[in-house]
């Protein structure tokens, strides 16, 4: 266009070529301004296991008190070759001030603590000339626990007979000892509705320590990365889930001949084996 | 045939933009000619049944051949186009339209779309290289608008494809529910856009290389006026009312209608109710004088300069005003004739350019007083000088009955086919003349019997083979201009007295709106030119003076056609003919000058008041973010200490409080915690207790102060340097 206009000093020709210009270098500047007003966060809703999509929460926020950020996606940074995947999601349209909250799905391949997949936020706003994009600040580690297997009861596992654990009478299988403020980790349908919705504040009930099965789950040493041992730790933690949904069985975890998790109950016991199975080796 | 795709609300919106800006842009290129109506047929008609039908999800394969085979046929065809007939413009113009067809047909991707925006951008260059009438801007605007809505809309589609199937659906949805703010963006863009093609437009210098220069590109256009003069052969012209010519006289008559006679062929071979060039007309070429071309008289240049180095008329001696001259700059539309319509009596004329774009017509003869010349198509501008005046009575009178030279034998020509009957009754007429005058005005005289009609009525003798004048004359005694001059010459001729019809455009109406006067298509007309010996050739107009009149402008909105008569003008002098020249005299018109001259103090003023406008601005602007993001001033200082305990290496996240914060620079050992805490404490207290008095704010700031000068890191308070942050 721009020979063809020197060449032939058409005026129109002048302005078509000027226009194309502008149009050009604008697509540049919008979209480098649409990136610029635009913040990221990514959070994992929820834990994470190997293999398994887990849900992750891309909050985007618009910086800027006037203008509009249109079409922006965070997606995955093709320039590095992150063994995990993370959804894109895409904004068309985010308001002055606001923040949009996008779900999707994430996926690791292999337990342990892991950074997120690189991403970049990116647009190609307004003519898709130009691909504008940013690197997001690495995410704080996330752990992901052992890949979910179908689980049955094996030799892992054996009852065990020492001394109670630490936690007194106060466990979930006996009699009713009374009522506490509820703490992380509580299981929900231990909530007594009445009392909450009296204090105005989540109350559980507490038994006292009941007759329950004390089970030891038994991991022997390995190197992670070993499939075999990685199949062994993925039936661990399937079988300590299966375990522990169990009322009144108190479980442990014993790796090597060290009891690495102390005898506990409930859904708080099951994260606390699966934290430490998500980086044994 | 697979499953149709859904037609979502985006995708319907995308599809439309597409074809829409699509059609403009063929309309750019259309409104010039530069479509073949069957090619625009053919399209138009591909593009409705691409259009109504059901797209499919996935394009057939066999139809996917089909198309591939076509599309290599057609530019075969084009390549042999090109070549063999060289039509670039008119094979890549059909080339690109079926192009279009095609990706109508196939439109389910954004690719394709993306393709269809490539083609329209690729049409509206060539409108611009052939489309120099109004219309082109006006289309060129609503395609800038369209065609970045497209690009927006297609851009978003290309997004879903390229990011999933999951991401497809919200697009889709988001894209359509959130379209205002989409196009308030691209109409944004549009602007801007629009602001540089201005600027490029005027700022450019214009070089015009020429490595490349356009053939032969637009059609003519039908005019009442034409080369050919065939009696019986005359149409409704009266009724068009098309401008073919806008003059602007140096000196304007002071009325609305002109009589001017503005001349293009004049002809002088008459056989059979058909007027030719005959090869014997008067040679005249061109002469190069004072910067002009000049009509010549026996080899010598019509214009010279007075005494007074004043442009003037060669004298001619018993015509006492054949020294005045007049001046008008008169811009031809492309009439299809190659000849420039000049007033009667031209002296010189001077092809102006209109941009560099083309090669500036060279006017090459002028036979028979007609100006010709090699054009290009399109308007042509020029400057004409002419003589105003003819000979008094008097004076033609006092030339008496002038003897013929043989030179204009070719003016004597008489009919083989004519009735003996018309060279009695030219005798009869002519019996009682003493001069060349009374001859004249006795036919004339004559002729007024006669009546004006545009109606073709035709006498049995003419329905039997005779000659059409012969039935006009003594038959029908009706007709329009072209008989009643034709009749004249014929007459005059029979009596020995050279004549000559000439075709041209009569009068001219006054456009208040452009300031010029404007000839219509309605305006042609037909009169006649007889020689006077030593004074030249003299005009005058057998016909009734009510034929010579079209009626008065337009018959639709008179006002409105003046204005967009105005408008198209306007453009055509700004616009198109906007030159290196006129690029120069406007920035000296800003004050910019060339070499060393200063700026004069009117061009001063305009941008002092230009830098104030955009400072103050600019001042407004900041404060009226300043005023959005106003921040209190407590926060500021508490800000500016963050800022500082930061750059101690201490991290604050945006959940701590400023009390933990405080804790957190205890246990880091700072130097300078005692104050921080202070300070902090005093903040919350200003921050959230109730409304503040100046005092208290007055004493936050002091312990801000005090607490940036004494945070220290212990290493830098032991080697006596501190480092403080600035308020």
């Amino acid at each position: 266009m721009g020979f063809a206009a020197i060449n032939s000093g058409a005026n129109l020709l002048h302005a078509i070529f000027g226009a194309q210009m502008t149009l050009i270098l604008g697509s540049g500047v919008l979209s480098e301004a649409t990136l610029r007003r635009v913040k990221v966060r990514r959070v994992l809703r929820g834990p994470l296991h190997a293999s398994e999509p887990g849900l992750i929460d891309v909050e985007l926020t618009n910086s800027d008190a006037r203008r509009d950020v249109l079409a922006v996606s965070v997606e995955d940074d093709d320039d590095y070759e992150d063994p995990g995947h993370c959804e894109p999601v895409f904004a068309v349209r985010i308001g002055p001030r606001e923040t949009l909250r996008l779900t999707a799905r994430v996926v690791m391949p292999t337990r342990g603590r892991h950074d997120l997949p690189r991403a970049v936020v990116a647009t190609r706003f307004p003519f898709g000339l130009f691909v504008k994009r940013r690197e997001l600040p690495v995410d704080a580690e996330v752990l992901v626990y052992p890949r979910r297997v179908l689980a049955r009861i094996g030799d892992r596992t054996t009852p065990h007979d020492g001394p109670p654990h630490g936690t007194g009478r106060r466990a979930r299988d006996g009699e009713f000892l009374g009522l506490r403020a509820y703490r992380d980790g509580d299981e929900l349908r231990r909530l007594h509705w009445p009392a909450t919705a009296r204090l105005g504040q989540p109350v559980v009930r507490e038994h006292e320590a009941g007759t329950g099965a004390r089970v030891r789950l038994t991991l022997r040493p390995g190197t992670a990365g070993d499939p075999a041992f990685e199949a062994e730790v993925e039936h661990a933690a399937a079988e300590a889930g299966l375990r522990l949904r169990d009322d009144g069985v108190r479980l442990e975890l014993e790796y090597g001949d060290r009891v690495v998790v102390p005898a506990g109950s409930g859904p708080a016991q099951h994260r606390r084996v699966l934290d430490f199975l998500a980086e044994v080796g | 045939m697979s499953e149709p795709l859904p037609m979502t609300p985006l995708r319907r919106l995308r599809d439309r933009l597409s074809l829409a800006q699509a059609a403009l842009a063929v309309a750019a290129v259309a409104l010039a000619g530069g479509v073949g109506t069957p090619s625009l047929l053919a399209v138009s008609g591909l593009v409705a049944v691409a259009w109504w039908r059901p797209l499919p999800a996935i394009p057939s394969v066999s139809a996917q051949r089909a198309w591939t085979a076509l599309v290599l046929a057609a530019l075969l065809a084009t390549f042999a186009r090109v070549v063999l007939r060289a039509e670039l413009i008119d094979a890549g113009v059909d080339f690109l339209l079926l192009l279009v067809a095609q990706r109508m047909f196939n439109r389910q991707r954004a690719r394709e779309h993306a393709q269809l925006l490539l083609l329209g951008s690729l049409l509206m260059v060539v409108g611009a290289v052939i489309n120099t009438e109004l219309s082109y801007p006006v289309l060129l605007g609503a395609y800038l608008v369209t065609a970045i809505m497209g690009l927006c809309a297609n851009n978003l589609m290309a997004e879903g494809e390229r990011l999933g199937a999951r991401v497809m659906p919200v697009i889709d949805r988001e894209g359509h529910a959130r379209r205002r703010s989409l196009w308030r963006s691209a109409g944004g863009v549009a602007v801007v856009a629009g602001l540089g093609a201005l600027l490029t437009f005027l700022l450019f210098p214009r070089f015009g290389v020429g490595v490349l220069l356009r053939g032969r590109l637009a059609s003519e256009v039908r005019s009442g006026f034409s080369e050919d003069l065939e009696l019986g052969g005359f149409g409704t012209i009266k009724s068009d009312a098309t401008v073919v010519m806008r003059i602007r006289p140096d000196e304007p008559p002071g009325s609305d209608r002109t009589t001017w006679h503005l001349r293009g062929s004049s002809f002088d071979h008459y056989e059979g109710g058909r007027w030719q060039h005959g090869r014997e007309g008067t040679p005249g070429p061109l002469q190069i004088a004072q910067g002009y071309r000049s009509v010549t008289d026996q080899g010598r240049p019509r214009l010279v300069r007075s005494p007074t180095r004043e442009l003037s008329a060669r004298p001619i001696p018993g015509f006492a005003a054949s020294t005045r001259i007049a001046q008008a700059t008169i811009v031809l539309e492309d009439i299809g004739a190659e000849v420039l319509l000049v007033p009667s009596d031209p002296v010189a004329v001077r092809v102006l350019s209109r941009g560099s774009f083309e090669a500036l017509p060279i006017p090459v003869g002028a036979r028979n007083h007609e100006v010709r010349l090699i054009r290009p198509p399109g308007p042509v501008q020029y400057r004409v000088v002419w003589r105003p005046d003819e000979p008094t009575r008097d004076e033609l009178a006092a030339a008496g009955h002038p003897v013929v030279p043989s030179a204009l034998g070719a003016y004597l020509q008489r009919s083989a086919s004519l009735d003996p009957e018309v060279g009695r009754l030219a005798q009869r007429l002519a019996a009682d003349a003493t001069t060349r005058l009374h001859v004249v005005d006795a036919i004339m005289g004559h002729l007024r019997g006669y009546e004006y009609t545009l109606e073709q009525r035709v006498s049995d003798r003419v329905r039997d083979g005779a000659d059409p004048i012969v039935g006009f004359l003594l038959d029908t005694r009706a007709g329009h201009c072209e008989y009643f001059a034709t009749a004249m010459v014929v007459l005059l001729r029979e009596v020995g007295v050279p004549a000559r019809i000439v075709n041209g455009y009569y009068g001219a109406h006054h456009n208040a709106v452009g300031e010029f006067y404007a000839v219509r298509q309605a305006d042609a007309h037909s009169w006649v030119e007889v020689h006077f010996g030593p004074l030249g050739w003299v005009t005058f107009d057998p016909t009734p003076p009510s034929g010579r009149y079209a009626g008065d402008d337009a018959p639709w909105w008179p006002a409105a056609t003046e204005l967009i008569d105005a408008l198209r003008n306007s453009y055509l002098e700004h616009v198109i003919d906007y030159d290196l020249g006129k690029q120069l005299a406007a920035l000296e018109r800003l004050g910019l000058r060339r070499g060393d001259r200063p700026l004069d103090g009117m061009s001063r003023g305009w941008w002092l008041a230009a830098l104030g406008l955009g400072l103050g601005l600019w001042l407004w602007r900041r404060a009226a973010a300043r005023r959005r993001a106003r921040v209190r001033p407590e926060t500021r200082w508490m800000l500016a200490v963050l800022a500082r305990v930061q750059q101690l290496g201490v991290p604050c996240e945006p959940h701590q409080s400023p009390q933990r914060i405080a804790e957190r620079v205890r246990g880091a050992g700072i130097m300078g915690a005692d104050e921080l805490q202070r300070f902090v404490q005093r903040y919350e207290v200003v921050r959230f207790g109730p409304a503040p008095t100046n005092q208290a704010r007055h004493d936050l700031r002091r312990l801000a102060r005090a607490t940036l000068r004494s945070l220290q890191h212990p290493r830098a308070g032991h080697d006596g340097t501190s480092s403080s942050g600035s308020m």
